[in-house]
This record gives structure tokens, sequence and C-alpha cells, in this order.
């Protein structure tokens, strides 16, 4: 199973590999598996698997729905407005709008409405969300989220660049700012930014690379 | 708000965005407090692990980097940390780590809607699992999930430490494999 089983000093260590992956490795332990995997490759590499596999086990845990009153609590620890979800159950709900999605259109209660708990109104704002695209095709995405402030977030793939872009944006008043930067690695970045305008008046936003050049653009609010 | 990816939903909290959060929350939720109960068998202590993961999420989701791993590994390993200081803490022993795989089974009253989505979060992995020689996988799971050491292991399953190591190590190194092959298929 070894990736590397050739080289002893490789092979000496593979146990302690798979405990360095988990975290569960100490003291005088880690720090000399430590130094073999920074000037080994192969191992660097092993411990990055290993890992990965962890992770994807802990997503098997399970899914349960916390005790009554469990939002609100957790809400008012994070100081966040306190919204309520439906009278009904999640699972009931889902039922239900399986069921009557038509009947619920009609009665306007749709999500995305505002919704009122104890006298605060919240209201779960409608994203617009657009491709970035470029001569050679989608390059990402561009998601503008109302709010005060409203925010922009941006995910770049693909691009065939490396270095720092810039993000520039149009209003549908005519005007463009340049509202921050962000590195790319590989053709690859995101990025999230508070919006010095109010979000519905954001018409188009580019990428834009050092030398001025446009990447890639996404016509959001037309 | 919904659609939005787990990714974007970190940015938006990264910038104090409240509706990200709430919707960050209620996505998550249930599969926090799952992984809390599973591992504390008590509720009550099960909502303060939950609870305190998700409001470190809120408050830190500016350190979140996907390169590094998906926003559900960043919350539940958050999670699982905060779990095991509360068990080291209360002193408590694990749960038995079959307690984790039967929770973490289809559950009979989850929607086919639910059902499917649970299975497309890790494609072979679950199998992968169940298909491993049952001590190893008790092994696995007792360092992965619980963080024991291949000592704690030794002791607790009452074989060398060699063993233990040896088994944490196979175990790992099979589902490494099944992931390689899922994702060279996908």
């Amino acid at each position: 199973m070894s990736m590397h089983p050739k080289d002893p000093r490789c092979e000496a260590v593979q146990d302690e590999l798979a405990e360095l992956a988990l975290g569960t490795l100490s003291g005088l332990e880690r720090s000399s598996v430590l130094t073999h995997v920074e000037g080994c490759t192969n191992c660097r590499i092993e411990v990055g698997r290993l890992s990965a596999v962890a992770d994807a086990v802990l997503t098997l845990a399970p899914e349960i729905e916390p005790e009554a009153g469990f939002e609100v609590r957790l809400f008012e620890r994070m100081g966040v407005a306190r919204p309520r979800r439906w009278g009904l159950p999640r699972r009931q709900a889902q039922r239900v709008a399986l069921a009557g999605t038509a009947l619920l259109g009609a009665l306007g209660l749709g999500l995305g409405l505002g919704l009122t708990s104890g006298g605060t109104t919240f209201s779960a704002p409608t994203p617009v969300v657009a491709n970035l695209t470029s001569a050679h095709g989608i390059r990402g995405e561009v998601y503008v989220v109302p709010g005060k402030p409203g925010w922009i977030f941006m995910s770049v793939d693909h691009a065939g660049t490396t270095g720092l872009v810039t993000c520039r944006l149009a209003t549908l008043h005519g005007g463009t700012m340049t509202v921050g930067s962000f590195w790319l690695a590989s053709g690859t970045g995101s990025w999230v930014y508070a919006l010095p305008v109010p979000a519905d008046q954001v018409r188009t936003a580019w990428v834009v690379t050092g030398n001025g050049a446009v990447l890639a653009s996404a016509e959001l609010n037309r | 708000m919904s659609e939005l990816s787990d990714e974007a939903l970190l940015a938006g909290m990264a910038v104090g965005d409240e509706t990200a959060a709430v919707t960050f929350v209620r996505r998550y939720q249930r599969r926090v407090y799952g992984l809390a109960v599973s591992m504390l068998g008590d509720a009550h202590a099960a909502e303060d692990v939950a609870q305190e993961a998700l409001v470190r999420a809120w408050r830190h989701a500016q350190v979140f980097d996907s390169r590094r791993g998906s926003a559900a590994t960043w919350v539940l390993a958050i999670t699982r940390n905060l779990a095991i200081d509360a068990m080291r803490v209360r002193r408590s022993t694990p749960m038995d780590p079959a307690r984790f795989l039967t929770l973490g089974s289809v559950s009979q009253d989850e929607s086919p809607e639910e059902a499917a989505e649970a299975l497309d979060r890790h494609p072979g992995i679950r199998a992968a699992l169940a298909g491993l020689p049952p001590e190893q996988r008790r092994a696995l799971v007792l360092a992965v999930v619980y963080g024991l050491t291949a000592a704690d292991v030794s002791e607790r399953e009452s074989i060398p430490l060699g063993t233990a190591k040896t088994r944490i190590r196979a175990a790992l190194q099979k589902l490494r494999t099944t992931m390689d092959v899922t994702v060279s298929r996908s």
C-alpha cells in the first residue's frame, strides 16, 4: 500500500505518517516525523492524502435534529437577528412544500420573504448570481448579496494566470469603480468584499489583470 | 441566500453578514449536533459543543481557506476538537465507535431526497468503511473521530501498541485507495 516502499527512511515512518495525518502524534515522535516529512515530497503528499481520508470519515457524522430552542439560544450567543423557522418542523415543512408548492406560492409564503420574530424582522435577501465569462468560456462566478452592507463574492477558476487581479464594478448609473484586489494562484482564487454601493446598483463586474486586461466579466443587474 | 455555496456563505460571514450566518447555521446545525451527540452521548453536552462550534465558525469565518478543505470538514473538525476537549474535561470515555457508524447510516425517517443527499456527500467512503475488518474500523473511528492516540487505542482495545498503529494505518490506506479510485472515476 505504501506509495514509496523502497526508501527505508520512508518505510520506517509509515505508521507515524497515519498518526501525523490524524493529529494524534505528540512530542518527540511528532518532531522526528515532521523532520523527515519536511524533506520528503512523497511522504508530504501521503500525509495530505491521509488527512483528506480522515476529513472524509468525519463527514459521515450523523445528522440529528437538535433540541427545541437550539437556534434561539445559538443566535443569542452569536448576536445575530433571531429569525424564526416556519411554524412546521423542517421535515414536515419539506413535505408540505413538495405537496403544495403552488399553494404556498399563491399565499405568498415562498422562501426569501421577510419573516418576523419577537418584533425583529428578518429578511433573507436574494443574491444575484452570474457567471464570470471570458472568450474561452466560464471562468467562475460572482455573487452580489443585498444587505447593510451588501457584499460581493468572486470565485475564479482556471483563468490561466497567476498574480494579483483587481475587481472593477460598473453601476446602473454608468459609474465605474475599483473595489479591491485578490490573488490568483494557477488561475484560481476567491475574494469577498463589502460593497461600496447598493447591491441592486451593480451592473457589471470585471476581473482585471495587473496590466489592465479584462480576464473575465459578469453581467449582474440589467 | 439558500442557494449560495458554503464558501460564499463563509465569505459573507467573514464580512459580518448575519443572513449568511443564519443560512450556514441552518445548513450545518444537524450535522454539527449529530457529530457532537455521537461523540459525547449526552444531549446537553452535545448542544454546548455544537453551539460553540457554530459560534466559532461565525467569529472566525475569515480564516477559512477553501484550498485546505471544504467548509463541511472545517466546521466538523472544529466540532470534533471541541468534543474531544469536553470529553477530557468530563473525563469521559469515548462512546462505542459502532455508535458513530450506526448513527451515521441513512436513517429510516429520512426522506428519499435527504437520503440521496447524504449518500452523495461521501461516495464510496461509507461502503469502504463498512468493508473494513471490524478491528480496523474500530481503531480508525477511535482515532479519527474520538482523537485517540495509538497508545490510547492500544489500551482501550487491549492490544499491543504496534498492532494498534498497524490497524489505524491499514484502515486509512484502504480508505485512501477507495477515495483515489472514486476521484479518478469522477
